[in-house]
């Protein structure tokens, strides 16, 4: 019983250094708005209204109506136009556009004889990523395209690839990024302020006083992380609130599974920063060793990127990251749908890093200062 | 009195230069940090197609249909594996075994020659979008590459009522420029020297000066002769020396693993990484005179390095972004940057390509320079 008034003793104690402090509360408001804004507007993978160049050489009405049905899928914006072969070498060089097309002088003839018309396509290999989407728009048009818009074709074109896309049929890079946000926002804020309130508190010698009380280390170090716990689930269930409304994004999966899998996921990042915090000497060093961790959280987690498409060995060395089982717990939830028994596998993982790490710092954590 | 101010500046960065290499786990993580993200971003951003297990379902197994998975096949992008049902490339696709399911009807070959079109089924896994509609772009180019060859070999027997076919059709030829294979460590590699000297280097200044002030040892600089710019100065050039090593580093590494060099002037790249950095680290040293902790400071560049980092172009395709994103990314140092490093190391872009670029990270330089001095010469007065 006194045990648990010390620990709230220590958590108010926290509590009020945490809202005192104007910069770190904007960084707890500022930081997961940012991240929303940017992942949830901002970025896009899909391409739209993409630069390009052409270089119409032929410059018939045919050869415009090319250019228009292009321009008519709204995956490629109107084009800048380019007099020569050179100056469309020229124009990608500069980074004028992802792709260029250069339709050739007897384009709309070869086309009315009946003979295949070659057209040039130009792929902008400094931008891979859209240079590969819009050489598909290009062929996919290119090849429903007729000389005369009269006689467009009624049927099909000869193949036709239909999608089904399961999941996320829009393909819409927001469901892939919206639910794991916290993810993100977790590891920076307990990475760093977990860890710095610690090593903040042995360099400005605040921390012998909480030694100096009747606590055990662990006592001390429950409470100091209690205010945090409180600001990360209230910050949660107001983001996931916020997702359905604005993105329309709902949990499809149970909510209590998230909030538990969120405590799995808070000790262990918890867990790993006191660790730091016994490493690192001073801030300076704290600095450094939380960068560390958090950018392959970021990178290497899947929240960026699928993990599937990543070599083997990183796939394994994401393993020993507890973000990465927790983007695959929150995305199977929230987009998914998944049951305790489909995330079991990713949240046993997270528990073993836990226990793994938890040992760790049963063994290094200084009860002494000497130490 | 020049003299005496280089003197001052001399000392300056040797005491600097100690304070560096004395400690070892700030330099470990300044070394090592660059060569993991090289390795983190080169394969684990890849967002290319290579191996995906795609599961075909070929019920027409015609001479035709069997020619389009040969296409798919040679394209090198996925690794294909024939299915015997519907129903199993379903539950294979579920199951998360492949990254995408084709199914061919059966009735292809009597549809050609009706002169109907025939429907394909294809299956992606959309929770993993950007590389499903990486693979659709490519499979959708594949097969309309293929149609050119249906059209052309039943070009005589389609009915002329049709009034369709025996016009010609568009032959679609294409060559990839700087990356033939439109691989993605080429753009990556470039991108990630904008990532260094945007993250690490706000956050190394941004932790400098207030460390300093912690420990009580900016005082004692202040009190001394030295002036402001004097200390400012010392500082850039120590950390920018260390950051232009860390250049180097990526370079020959990316060079020697991974076969990506720069293919223009690496004068040209060192100029601009030079007056980039002097950028990031002023922002990063502004932060630090505006913080009283560590740990404030380590937010504060957190926050500010998010959106300079992920709305700039570095994985997400700028074009791509709604209008107003475009007008901040663009309005962004790092956007010049990044657009200059893949200009100079991926179609060998000489002066003249980047020159605007190069103008707007100058025009930053000159802006965030007299910013951080004023706000030195007030924070010395306070």
């Amino acid at each position: 019983m006194r045990t648990l008034a010390t620990i709230l003793a220590v958590a108010s104690k926290e509590w009020k250094v945490l809202w005192r402090d104007h910069t770190i509360v904007a960084a707890i408001v500022l930081q997961p708005m940012i991240l929303t804004v940017i992942f949830g507007y901002a970025v896009r993978s899909e391409v739209h209204n993409a630069q390009w160049v052409v270089y119409d050489a032929d410059r018939t009405a045919t050869s415009r109506r090319l250019v228009d049905e292009l321009v008519a899928t709204r995956k490629l914006a109107p084009p800048r136009s380019v007099t020569s072969y050179a100056a469309t070498e020229r124009s990608l060089r500069r980074g004028d556009g992802a792709v260029a097309l250069v339709i050739p002088p007897d384009f709309t003839r070869a086309l009315e004889r009946g003979e295949p018309a070659p057209a040039q396509l130009l792929l902008n290999g400094a931008d891979p990523l859209v240079a590969l989407r819009l050489s598909a728009v290009v062929r996919e048009v290119a090849s429903r395209f007729r000389p005369d818009a009269a006689r467009r074709p009624t049927g099909d074109p000869p193949i036709e690839l239909r999608r089904t896309i399961r999941f996320n049929p829009a393909l819409a890079d927001l469901v892939f990024f919206v639910p794991t946000i916290p993810a993100i926002f977790f590891t920076q804020l307990f990475f760093g302020l977990a860890c710095f309130s610690i090593v903040g508190e042995r360099e400005r010698g605040t921390y012998e006083h909480l030694l100096a009380l009747p606590l055990a280390p662990v006592a001390v170090l429950i409470g100091k992380v209690l205010p945090y716990f409180v600001v990360a689930y209230v910050w949660m269930l107001a983001y996931y609130a916020a997702a359905e409304v604005v993105f329309g994004i709902a949990v499809r999966g149970s909510v209590g599974l998230i909030l538990f899998a969120t405590l799995v996921f808070l000790l262990t990042s918890y867990a790993i920063a006191v660790l730091f915090s016994t490493v690192a000497r001073n801030t300076h060093q704290a600095v450094y060793l939380t960068v560390f961790s958090v950018l392959p959280s970021t990178v290497i987690s899947g929240f960026m990127v699928p993990t599937s498409t990543m070599p083997r060995a990183i796939q394994i060395a994401a393993l020993g990251l507890p973000a990465t089982h927790y983007v695959t717990i929150l995305r199977a939830i929230v987009v998914r749908g998944a049951q305790a028994a489909d995330v079991a596998a990713p949240l046993a993982a997270m528990t073993a890093i836990l226990a793994v790490v938890v040992a760790g710092v049963l063994a290094a954590y200084p009860r002494r200062l000497d130490r | 009195m020049i003299s005496a101010s280089l003197t001052r500046l001399w000392i300056l960065v040797r005491r600097e230069r100690i304070e560096l290499l004395r400690d070892r786990i700030s330099l470990a993580i300044l070394v090592g940090l660059p060569l993991v993200t090289l390795v983190l971003f080169t394969f684990a951003l890849a967002t290319d197609v290579k191996h995906m297990t795609l599961a075909v379902f070929d019920a027409a197994e015609t001479p035709r249909s069997r020619a389009v998975v040969q296409a798919i096949r040679s394209t090198g992008y996925f690794d294909v594996r024939s299915g015997q049902s519907l129903a199993a490339a379903r539950a294979a696709l579920a199951a998360g075994a492949v990254g995408g399911a084709l199914v061919i009807p059966p009735d292809v070959e009597e549809r050609f020659a009706r002169g109907e079109g025939a429907e394909a089924e294809l299956l992606l896994d959309g929770a993993q979008a950007i590389l499903a509609a990486n693979a659709e772009a490519i499979l959708a180019a594949t097969v309309a590459a293929f149609d050119m060859h249906v059209r052309r070999d039943f070009a005589g027997a389609v009915p002329p009522a049709s009034g369709d076919w025996p016009v010609g059709w568009v032959q679609v030829v294409e060559r990839a420029l700087y990356n033939p294979r439109l691989d993605s460590e080429h753009y990556m590699i470039p991108g990630l020297l904008g990532y260094i000297f945007t993250f690490l280097t706000i956050l190394v200044a941004a932790v400098s000066i207030v460390r300093e002030r912690v420990l009580g040892t900016f005082e004692q600089l202040l009190v001394t002769p030295v002036r402001s710019w004097e200390i400012i100065a010392a500082k850039l050039i120590v950390l920018a020396v260390a950051l232009l090593i860390d250049d180097a580093i990526v370079m020959v590494v990316g060079g020697t693993f991974f076969g990506v060099w720069p293919r223009g002037s690496v004068v040209l790249l060192f100029a601009t990484t030079v007056m980039y950095l002097l950028v990031t680290l002023s922002i990063g040293l502004i932060i630090s005179a505006g913080s009283r902790t560590p740990d404030e400071a380590v937010q504060k560049s957190l926050v500010a390095s998010t959106p300079l980092l992920n709305v700039s172009g570095l994985v997400f395709p700028v074009t791509s972004m709604p209008y107003g994103f475009q007008l901040f990314a663009k309005a962004l140092p790092v956007y010049h940057y990044l657009r200059t490093s893949r200009a100079i190391y991926l179609t060998g872009a000489g002066v003249r390509e980047v020159a605007g670029h190069l103008v707007v990270i100058a025009v930053y330089l000159v802006l965030l320079g007299l910013f951080l001095l004023r706000r030195m010469a007030r924070n010395r007065r306070s």
